[in-house]
């Protein structure tokens, strides 16, 4: 599974949100997540989405990729989700990757009037409100 | 107003990488001793990691002492302990720390801000059918 949520701006109106993304890749297990899994590799099937602000177009400032089995335990992952902003090292480069087996996560931001840590734990709030059923789905197909 | 020793069980989070934690109620903990009124509780935290845990806690351990009002016992419960007794008590707090999170990275973007990205259009999965849904990330290069 994938989850992934990204902070957006529109060009035009400049207005912004957080837009969540679930994708699965199946009933596979692994101790350390297969480079065959990763986004750019694979990023799985899109099954849910949480949308602040409908994308096309829109510019990325910021984003969370987490990679997970499908069918981790929902504390398990909502743990890592709340330990990203104190465990996550800030590296020189961006996007930062890491494993936490059996996850990886990677976080780009662009340069914010925020604090590195405080982008990463909103991001990954925003993925563990959107699991949890605390935040409204607005599906939007294309 | 918060009291100190809600600020200290904060505080004790953020040194424990998030991980839920709570002063114990009396009811709680069984037999009479000590600083059972001073006793806090961590969650999530594998034995693996408990001594770790405790050596991050010793710069800050006597003003917490000093604030709790005398020596202060720590309880750790495991991931699977947490999940199977107090389950409930650990995903509010979860929850309620990624509802932190997003209300403290509420902010105006710099118009001028450099992108990562820009956002494109996906498809949702149709329901249970596989192979409906978009298999591409949400973002692609700016």
């Amino acid at each position: 599974m994938l989850l992934t949520a990204q902070r957006v701006m529109s060009p035009v109106s400049h207005r912004q949100g957080v837009n969540v993304y679930q994708y699965q890749h199946g009933p596979y297990a692994w101790e350390r997540v297969p480079a065959e899994f990763l986004p750019e590799t694979n990023p799985g099937e899109l099954v849910a989405q949480w949308i602040d602000l409908p994308p096309g177009g829109n510019s990325v400032v910021s984003f969370l990729d987490v990679v997970a089995p499908d069918h981790i335990e929902g504390v398990e992952l909502h743990q890592l989700l709340a330990s990203l902003k104190h465990r996550l090292p800030q590296s020189t480069g961006s996007p930062t990757t890491a494993y936490w087996d059996p996850f990886w996560v990677q976080f780009g931001c662009a340069p914010l009037p925020v604090p590195w840590a405080t982008e990463l734990g909103a991001l990954a709030g925003h993925i563990a409100l959107s699991l949890s059923g605390a935040r409204p789905r607005h599906a939007h197909s294309g | 107003m918060t009291s100190q020793r809600e600020i200290w069980a904060k505080r004790v989070r953020d040194i424990m990488d998030g991980r839920p934690v709570r002063w114990a109620e009396a009811r709680n903990l069984i037999g009479d001793f000590d600083g059972r009124e001073r006793t806090l509780e961590v969650f999530n935290a594998d034995a693996k990691d408990q001594r770790q845990l405790l050596r991050r806690l010793r710069p800050v351990r006597e003003d917490l002492e000093r604030a709790a009002g005398g020596p202060t016992i720590i309880i750790f419960h495991t991931s699977a302990e947490s999940s199977r007794l107090y389950g409930q008590f650990v995903q509010a707090a979860l929850r309620d720390e990624a509802a932190d999170d997003i209300a403290v990275s509420e902010y105006v973007l710099p118009d001028d801000v450099q992108p990562l990205g820009v956002d494109v259009t996906l498809r949702e999965r149709d329901g249970a059918n596989p192979g409906t849904g978009s298999t591409e990330l949400p973002r692609v290069a700016a």
